[in-house]
């Protein structure tokens, strides 16, 4: 059974179709690259998944639930987006981190806010937040900067503000992490510590989504990679076909465009 | 002229001055706030009237204006004039809502729309996305502007004299009509110490705001 | 299409400004009396209207007003105004008249309905008394550097007398003096009870003195009132009757201005 199934996912801005009926699927603990040229619809299907836009067709289906179907719009309301876009984490190409708070106060914030909601937050106040600054501070361990809780982001390089954007990500739990070109804002000498999480975090089985232009890395990292060009699956298979081996004209195309760039 | 006696009637004069002054921030801060949401809407004529109003109210003088609010009901309907400090007081505050619905505007648009978005996908609520990333943030962008404004508001409150409002320059006049030319230029010396406070205030917020950058 | 609209709204609230208000023809003197007051635009200025130490409003304008009031049986309301907009405030009914030492011009006729005149006005000509004997005469001010409040009775005598003159205007008589003062200007033109009351010692403009030889032509103050308006025959019915017992007279003496008063 496939964690997260996307039907015919169609987006158009205007009179401009961005996406043309997306489909894939993926399996929990697996990582998917996905591929293309600027403009080919492969940002638009991250921000889709995320609900950062409302497709015009097609359905999203996270653990065989359909939570998001163009054609019934129960699954479109405010209130649902909001708890159904929490299967999903996003990591930003521009980190995004919020400048007003530390490093671990951004990772804490949406708990935080989350845990108010329920019902015994008042009783178990304490405990909880407690709970949530633990958690996260064994994430700043993982992404290796437990000596920089107490930093505000203007204080931490590139690399290390995208890492602590993914601890973000993860805080909450999501069944299926998005990166949105995680490196592409970074000088190079700061994407290899940022490649380095997510490595690890492939290696621990996360559920990820990766839009990039790391050919290299796409390969290493990930179980599958999808292809798109015009707002269409071109091609989709292991790393070591699409990439190495392209079936179709359209992806040589494109890898050799790639490495004379 | 005692300068005792001088010192005490011009501080009458700019009693009043702090009057306008006060009331005008505090009418013009939230009304300032209603109305650049109206200019960033999405709903057309509202945004047509909001951008509309700020174009006639920052395209024509203040002292146009005064004069307008106050011999305007008179001349026009031939309605009783509103009290002088009241037409002072809707002028100037008409006058600011204008100028801080631009600043609100700009520091409001200022914040990235990834600020919004990461709010987002992290499940906050449109209200906990305003409060607690946007405001800060459109805080710390508004504050420089704001002071700017805020202290050419103090200087502007003297033109409530040309509807013989009886503010400090005009107070400062009346000795002049008999012969005494030093309490006009002493005036200064209120202006400046006000404005002075007024500027180490804002520095201080500032200074406080200073632990993160946008 | 916004901006047409706004430029339109602008005009609309603009054109009563200048065009005043037609046909709003309710008796004054009913209205006055109804409101039990007769509001009197006035600016601040020695001796006409203004406060002793005691804070208390007093003056030759100040005392003739409230004498006629309480033959009217009404109160006399001072109300200070902007010299600048007086016929506005008066066209809006902010105030019923004008009762500050105001000089009839033939402009002013057009905005507003004069009482008879009841003290007669002198413009001097104020230098520096250094400068006296350089300009003692009218033909010594040829070229030179003249100033009088924009539209005051002393820029009327400076385009009759002193045509010669290199006339500016400025915001109101104390900044013509200023002027002087300053050395921005040579000379300036001003009311002769204003100049009386502002110069001398224990003024800052204490080395200001009229030029006495300069004759200019005299004129007359007259009470203000909108055009049509019944307060004038009234008004001026009150004043005969006060120029009979005195009263008018023993004011003008109290304030040193009884040679100046218009008795017949």
């Amino acid at each position: 059974m496939p964690i997260l199934e996307v039907k015919g996912l169609k987006k158009c801005f205007g009179n401009v179709a961005v996406l043309e009926g997306i489909d894939f699927s993926l399996q929990k603990g697996e990582a998917l690259a996905i591929i293309g040229s600027s403009g080919s619809g492969k940002t638009t299907l991250l921000r889709c998944l995320n609900f950062l836009e409302l497709p015009d067709g097609g359905s999203i289906s996270v653990n065989d639930e359909i939570i998001f179907d163009a054609s019934v719009p129960a699954t479109q309301s405010e209130e649902e987006i909001r708890k159904k876009r929490l299967h999903f984490g996003l990591v930003f190409q521009s980190f995004n981190l919020f400048p007003q708070y530390t490093a671990l106060k951004n990772v804490t914030l949406a708990c935080e806010l989350l845990a108010k909601d329920a019902a015994d937050f008042k009783e178990d106040r304490k405990e909880i937040l407690t709970d949530i600054e633990n958690r996260a501070k064994l994430l700043f361990e993982q992404i290796g900067l437990s000596d920089k809780l107490y930093f505000y982001p203007h204080q931490l390089s590139g690399g290390q503000q995208q890492r602590v954007a993914i601890a973000r990500a993860l805080a909450l739990n999501p069944d299926i992490l998005c990166f949105d070109e995680p490196t592409s804002a970074l000088d190079p000498e700061l994407t290899g510590e940022v490649l380095k999480v997510i490595r690890s975090l492939a290696d621990k089985k996360t559920t990820m989504v990766i839009v990039t232009h790391e050919m290299q890395f796409a390969r290493e990292v990930s179980d599958n990679v999808l292809f798109i060009d015009a707002g269409v699956v071109v091609e989709a298979g292991k790393p070591e076909e699409v990439l190495l081996n392209p079936k179709e004209e359209r992806t040589k195309r494109f890898l050799e465009r790639y490495s004379n760039a | 002229m005692n300068f005792l006696t001088v010192t005490t009637k011009l501080l009458e004069g700019f009693w009043l001055s702090c009057i306008i002054f006060f009331f005008t921030l505090f009418g013009a801060m939230p009304l300032g706030l209603l109305v650049s949401f109206g200019s960033m809407s999405k709903f057309r004529p509202l945004k047509i009237i909001s951008k509309g109003f700020v174009w006639v109210i920052r395209g024509t003088p203040l002292m146009l204006q005064l004069m307008i609010v106050y011999y305007g009901p008179g001349l026009m309907f031939g309605l009783t004039a509103f009290p002088k400090m009241t037409a002072v007081l809707i002028a100037f505050i008409i006058n600011y809502t204008a100028y801080f619905s631009e600043i609100y505007r700009s520091g409001i648009e200022g914040v990235p729309r990834g600020q919004y978005e990461a709010g987002q996908v992290l499940g906050m609520t449109k209200t906990q996305i305003f409060f607690k990333i946007i405001l800060l943030q459109v805080v710390k962008r508004i504050v420089p502007p704001m002071s700017n404004e805020i202290i050419t508001l103090v200087k502007d409150t003297s033109l409530a004299r040309v509807i013989a409002l009886m503010e400090i320059i005009m107070v400062a006049f009346t000795y002049t009509t008999k012969g005494v030319i030093w309490p006009l230029f002493y005036t200064g010396v209120f202006y400046l110490v006000f404005c002075g406070g007024l500027t180490l205030l804002f520095g201080f917020i500032e200074r406080k705001l200073d632990y993160f950058r946008v | 299409m916004k901006k047409l609209i706004s430029i339109l709204l602008v005009a609309l609230l603009l054109i009563p400004l200048f065009a005043g208000c037609a046909g709003s023809e309710d008796d004054d003197l009913q209205r006055i009396k109804k409101n039990g007051k007769l509001v009197i635009g006035i600016t601040e200025y020695a001796p006409m209207n203004y406060y002793d130490e005691g804070g208390k409003l007093i003056g030759f304008d100040t005392e003739y007003a409230e004498a006629v009031c309480a033959k009217l049986g009404v109160k006399p309301e001072f109300v200070v105004i902007n010299w600048d907009t007086k016929e506005v405030e008066l066209k809006a009914k902010n105030i019923d008249c004008i009762w500050n030492g105001l000089t009839v011009t033939e402009e002013r006729k057009e905005n507003m309905a004069f009482s008879s005149p009841y003290i007669v006005n002198e413009q001097v000509v104020l230098v520096r008394s250094a400068d006296l004997e350089k300009y003692s005469k009218k033909e010594s001010l040829s070229g030179v550097a003249v100033v009088a409040e924009a539209g005051s009775a002393g820029e009327s005598a400076i385009e009759a007398d002193l045509p010669e003159a290199e006339y500016t205007a400025v915001a109101s008589q104390a900044n013509a003096l200023l002027e002087v003062k300053a050395g921005t200007s040579e000379a300036a033109v001003i009311d002769a009870t204003m100049a009386f009351a502002m110069t001398g010692p224990g003024t800052d403009y204490s080395d200001i003195v009229v030029s006495k030889d300069i004759d200019l032509m005299d004129e007359e103050y007259a009470i203000g009132f909108r055009l049509g308006s019944a307060l004038v025959k009234k008004v001026d019915e009150i004043t005969q009757g006060l120029l009979k017992d005195g009263t008018l007279k023993a004011i003008a003496e109290k304030y040193d201005l009884a040679d100046r008063l218009i008795s017949g």
